[in-house]
């Protein structure tokens, strides 16, 4: 009786997916389209970038995929963050 | 219409669902009756649940999104575990119940993501500092991509824990641990946005998954208990460097810290840097896959490993490695992953699909043809995520659905004949039919959907993969042949597995051979 338990919601899944995929296939089209978009933009990204031996960072693209983006701490006394940093973002392309 | 009547009709698809369900076992048993009735009905509400006209998701809609449930899927089991050892070592059966209240919770708790129709960005997310100084965060998200994988996980490893239970009656408070913590860790792998806290969890499964195999494992425990862990760790100290590399290079750019994906994301490095962050991370993920030749490890932990044990491992831990080249390495060094795709789809092929396939033909142990199965199906996975498009894409991440339902059956299956006979070799067995007709055909259907016949899980997963493959940019001119090859797969798919079936289940049985 164990193994048939045990084995059934397999089995129920196998033709659940099998003969439904769109149930699966609705909820993952907009992440996997996410993932896509960043993967083709970090081609140019990095084709653009050359022979370029300087690091630097791409700007912001904002919207929903960057919910939760990790701002600079507030700075409590003179910064010493590098103004480097801030010139070097804003001449990304 | 009277509302009794339309509770009636409510009703009604539940209690017909029921009564097949429950009328499926020859046997006579209620308790058996009844569980597989519930599990007919949870199916149905399920399917019911996801159908489309049962979600209306309003484009601009916000739905509320409880930001803590992420937390509290990961925490149960890893919290339960911490609670387990309090309990008394003397008392299996308290330990059991105790385990799989745990673990049917967290599952419970896991249909929640179902609530969300997982449009595009982040859902549930959930961020408290950690630990400020060096920028971690405790960063916890979902999408799309990482939803079903948590499902697959909060599915799985009940049966998985089920299963063990049956065959394993030494150390239960130890064999339960086991499984809460490892449920924890996968899941936090799955939710993770910021690398420490990734990693973190990536190596916290370690530890769980090398007590299952070097404890209750085989004659070849504890040697093939070290290979997993040595292998894998040595990836992931590598994939450990490439991040602090990344955050290093964040640092000085930005002025800050921040171990997050979504601030490493921006990092653009030098090529030569590029490309070396990207095969350590590359070699983290493959060799969880696990793809050629980084594969080895894999067909001594499943021969080993107890049979709760093996479904774990290919119904949830091999996702880790696939869903890892996704969220990081296509994520964070897209650049790089576009460059190599085309030769990294052809050793998914090569070594992979065709190469696992043939080795698999090979075998004579049970549990070692479908480990090497499983070898050929995550190439199946990374030929989809090579060929970058929306076909191949989505059918890699549904054929990770259908590899841990189709593999974990297959192991459990295999486990049944296991326990009865004391023995993996195919030889041994025959005319399997005639004496377990019922296991016959559950072994049938489980074999249809290894090898992608239509109406099962595999066909879709597969069919998207190749077709997705076939119309692939990034794989350039090589994307019919690539495609084309990555077919024959099928087709060696289906030679493999009905060659094991005809030999165990068809052929007459081994005593009547050697008697004559």
């Amino acid at each position: 009786m164990r193994e048939t338990v045990a084995v059934a919601p397999l089995l129920a899944l196998i033709f659940v997916i099998g003969l439904f995929p769109s149930l699966f296939l609705n909820r993952m089209g907009d992440g996997v389209s996410a993932v896509l978009e960043r993967y083709t933009d970090s081609r140019k990204t990095y084709l653009d970038q050359g022979t370029s031996d300087t690091p630097r960072l791409t700007d912001r693209r904002g919207g929903s995929l960057e919910t939760g983006y990790p701002e600079a701490p507030t700075k409590k006394a003179d910064a010493t963050a590098p103004v480097q940093a801030q010139a070097l973002n804003a001449e990304a392309p | 219409m009277n509302p009794l009547a339309s509770a009636l009709f409510q009703i009604a698809p539940y209690a017909l669902a029921f009564t097949v369900g429950a009328l499926i076992p020859r046997r006579q048993g209620a308790a058996e009756r009844c569980a597989l009735g519930i599990i007919a009905v949870l199916t149905l509400l399920f399917v019911r649940s996801l159908w489309p006209s049962a979600v209306a998701p309003v484009a601009d809609a916000n739905p509320q999104e409880w930001k803590y449930l992420l937390s509290v899927i990961v925490f149960l089991p890893i919290l339960g575990a911490a609670f387990l050892l309090f309990l008394p070592r003397q008392s299996p059966v308290l330990l059991k119940r105790f385990t799989f209240f745990i673990l049917g919770l967290d599952g419970l708790a896991s249909l929640g993501l179902l609530s969300s129709p997982m449009s595009r960005g982040w859902h549930f997310q959930q961020i408290v500092e950690w630990v400020p100084a060096f920028g971690i965060r405790y960063h916890v998200a979902v999408d799309g991509v990482s939803m079903w994988l948590i499902l697959l996980t909060t599915l799985t490893t009940p049966i998985a824990a089920y299963v063990a239970f049956g065959s394993l009656k030494t150390r239960i408070k130890d064999l339960c641990f086991a499984f809460l913590l490892l449920h924890g860790a996968m899941i936090g792998c799955f939710i993770s946005l910021d690398l420490f806290l990734f990693f973190v969890f990536f190596e916290l499964l370690l530890v769980p998954m090398f007590v299952l195999i070097g404890v209750w494992g085989g004659t070849e425990k504890v040697k093939a208990a070290y290979k997993f862990f040595i292998y894998t760790m040595v990836g992931s100290m590598l994939m450990l460097a490439a991040i602090l590399y990344m955050v290093w290079n964040y640092t000085k750019l930005a002025g800050y810290p921040s171990f997050d994906y979504l601030a490493l994301q921006r990092v653009v490095m030098p090529h030569t840097a590029s490309w070396l962050c990207f095969l350590a991370f590359l070699l983290a993920f493959a060799i969880k896959v696990p793809m050629f030749p980084f594969h080895t490890w894999l067909p001594d932990a499943h021969v080993q490993a107890p049979t709760g044990g093996s479904v774990i491992l290919a119904a949830v831990l091999l996702k880790l490695g696939a869903y890892g080249y996704i969220r990081f390495c296509m994520g964070m060094l897209g650049g790089v992953a576009w460059m190599s795709s085309a030769t990294l789809a052809g050793v998914a092929i090569g070594g992979g699909i065709v190469y696992g396939a043939l080795v698999a033909w090979k075998q004579e142990d049970f549990k070692s043809l479908v480990a090497y199965s499983s070898v050929a199906h995550m190439g199946f996975v990374m030929l989809g995520l090579f060929a970058g498009t929306q076909a191949g894409m989505e059918g890699a991440v549904l054929q990770m659905l259908n590899h841990g339902v189709s593999s974990g059956a297959l192991f459990l299956l295999v486990g049944v004949v296991y326990d009865r006979r004391h023995t993996r070799q195919i030889k041994e067995f025959g005319g399997l039919a005639k004496v377990m007709p019922v296991y016959a055909a559950i072994f049938v259907i489980v074999t249809m959907s290894s090898i992608g016949v239509p109406g099962t899980n595999g066909f879709v997963g597969e069919f998207m993969i190749i077709m997705g493959t076939f119309v692939s940019q990034t794989l350039g001119g090589q994307a019919r042949l690539q495609g084309a090859l990555a077919t024959s797969g099928v087709i060696l798919a289906a030679v493999y597995m009905l060659s094991v079936v005809q030999r165990v289940f068809s052929a007459r049985s081994a005593i009547r051979r050697t008697s004559g």
